[in-house]
């Protein structure tokens, strides 16, 4: 009965200590910018016995580095904000090509190149920040994937002794779940004035994590394709404006 | 979408060609170089260049040159024509061309100021250091003369009040002329990489050197090389060499010549030898090991929906002006 009471007071009590929903004087706040980068390693070795996959043994089972920028547009902000986007991204990964039938590393540099390009729908919980301060926003995007990629040889798209060129893409599916933390919250009046000045609401650093399943048509198709999944981390900054 | 959140994301997007400024300052620089110095003096042919080389062959050419005065440059008013000479001593005499020198037609202070650009000629066989009883400290050679690197300077000045009566000479940016008749050092290959179907040479050359030409023969044939001239590279991007289009397996002699920017081309270097071998890049890598990836950018059924979406999402946008 007393813990009922307890709580009860408490939820009595939230509201009073809310803050205005924006702060007075703030700018409407419609997009938001998200810069990130990854270690980001596919999937494509998936499937071979351990050190024997396509990628560790070209290109020694490093991860590449994802660099990705997305803009998404606010459709609807009541409890939390629920909006659309386009993304993109580049990754590339370099080593000397093999001189053909030997074990040995040539001077010719072959390099994968990848270009995630998405289109996303994201759910930001950013109810705890508006109305108590608190500066966590976990949230939530699914969306579609077409990963443009090629590999090179020297200077060129790399084609094989069989004549296959090496470029085309993968499309897919995404989903995302990550936390960004609100840094308004370090310096209220630094925030402010940024607002005023360019029209950022908000800026926030996150971590998201990202399961991508690339080619749900392809992989019927072909036994061992150049499987483009995965599943990795994404640490960025976002503007709100 | 109202008019501030185009302002809005305006200026956002304003912010992120930020970290390219420092890039497109540098780029810009070889423009405010001419906007520091107001009175610049410039090969009409190509009015970036304070520096140009010449040889033997233009021994009985004419050069149009110009000169540029930038108004407010000089903090003054002038008072008298400015002086235009041509001389081989290695910096421009402050009061004027000395006992030696060459003069060309004075420009009057009317015209730098109504006009504040022109161009005259210079005759390259009547410079100074080409005619000894001319020769300014010495200098004299003959044009035409092989081995030969001489350099002379394009001056100019202008007086103009310092005070109320007192009067200075403001100096033009000087034009240099080298006569250079002097090949660079012959270059030499430091390295040779065979790839597929190519070879990339490796190469050291001297400071005078501005391109490197190429030349390539199968090597071993009956009757000897037979030279096929391959790229020819401006030593100011790279100090590689890449040939081309060669044949896996065949062995191939390579030589390269240095040019300067007069044009003397040097000796040609030593021979090296290089095979152009058979690489398996990644692709091909992935395909040996079984991969049946065939690439391609054939449209597959899964392209649709995010299409589709794309399609609704603009009619979204369109919906919320």
């Amino acid at each position: 009965m007393k813990k009922s009471f307890a709580v009860a007071a408490m939820l009595a009590v939230l509201p009073l200590v809310a803050r205005a929903d924006e702060a007075k004087g703030a700018t409407e706040r419609n997009f938001l910018l998200e810069f990130k980068v990854s270690p980001f390693l596919t999937n494509m070795d998936n499937g071979y016995a351990a050190g024997t996959g396509p990628y560790f043994t070209f290109y020694g089972g490093g991860p590449m580095l994802l660099a990705e920028a997305e803009l998404d547009f606010e459709v609807w902000k009541k409890f939390g904000t629920i909006s659309v986007g386009l993304g993109g991204g580049y990754a590339e990964k370099y080593a000397h090509a093999w001189i053909s039938g030997t074990n040995t590393r040539s001077g010719e540099a072959s390099g994968l190149h990848l270009v995630p390009l998405k289109l996303l729908a994201t759910y930001r919980f950013d109810y705890l920040w508006s109305r108590y301060d608190i500066p966590l926003v976990p949230f939530i995007k699914g969306g579609f994937v077409v990963m443009p990629w090629w590999a090179t040889k020297g200077s060129d798209i790399e084609v094989t002794s069989t004549g296959l060129r090496a470029a085309g893409y993968k499309s897919g599916l995404s989903g995302t779940l990550g936390l960004a933390f609100v840094l308004d919250v370090l310096d209220r009046r630094l925030a402010r004035d940024f607002d005023t000045a360019s029209g950022v609401n908000h800026t926030s650093l996150f971590a998201e994590f990202t399961l991508q399943d690339m080619g749900i048509l392809e992989l019927a198709k072909n036994t061992k394709p150049l499987d483009l999944s995965s599943q990795h981390w994404d640490f960025g900054i976002a503007f709100e404006f | 979408m109202s008019s501030s959140i185009h302002l809005r994301l305006a200026l956002t997007l304003s912010l992120l060609p930020a970290l390219a400024l420092a890039q497109t300052t540098t780029s810009t620089t070889s423009t405010a170089v001419s906007l520091a110095y107001p009175l610049p003096i410039h090969w009409a042919g190509d009015l970036t260049t304070s520096t140009k080389s010449f040889n033997a062959s233009n021994c009985n050419d004419t050069l149009t040159l110009q000169w540029d005065y930038f108004l407010g440059g000089i903090s003054g008013t002038l008072s008298g024509p400015m002086t235009l000479w041509a001389t081989t001593a290695s910096t421009c005499e402050s009061t004027g061309p000395a006992t030696g020198d060459v003069t060309y037609p004075s420009v009057p202070q009317a015209y730098i100021t109504g006009t504040r650009t022109g161009q005259f000629s210079v005759s390259i066989a009547a410079l100074p250091g080409f005619n000894a009883s001319d020769s300014d400290g010495g200098v004299s050679v003959t044009c035409g003369e092989t081995g030969v690197s001489l350099t002379h300077l394009i001056c100019g000045l202008i007086p103009y009040y310092y005070g109320t009566t007192t009067t200075q000479n403001y100096p033009a940016t000087p034009l240099t002329l080298t006569y250079d008749t002097k090949p660079p050092t012959t270059p030499t290959i430091t390295s040779t990489s065979a790839l597929d179907s190519s070879a990339t040479v490796s190469i050291s050359y001297d400071s005078d050197t501005v391109t490197v030409s190429s030349q390539y023969s199968e090597a071993d044939l009956d009757g000897g090389d037979v030279w096929v001239d391959g790229p020819t590279i401006s030593v100011a991007n790279t100090s590689k060499v890449t040939l081309k289009e060669l044949t896996n397996g065949t062995t191939y002699d390579v030589r390269i010549y240095a040019l300067d920017g007069a044009g003397n081309v040097s000796a040609a270097s030593d021979v090296a030898q290089v095979t152009p071998v058979h690489t398996v890049g990644f692709f091909e890598s992935l395909q040996n090991g079984g991969s049946t990836e065939t690439g391609g950018c054939e449209v597959s059924g899964s392209m649709l929906v995010p299409l589709a979406a794309l399609g609704l999402l603009r009619a979204l946008a369109r919906r919320s002006r």
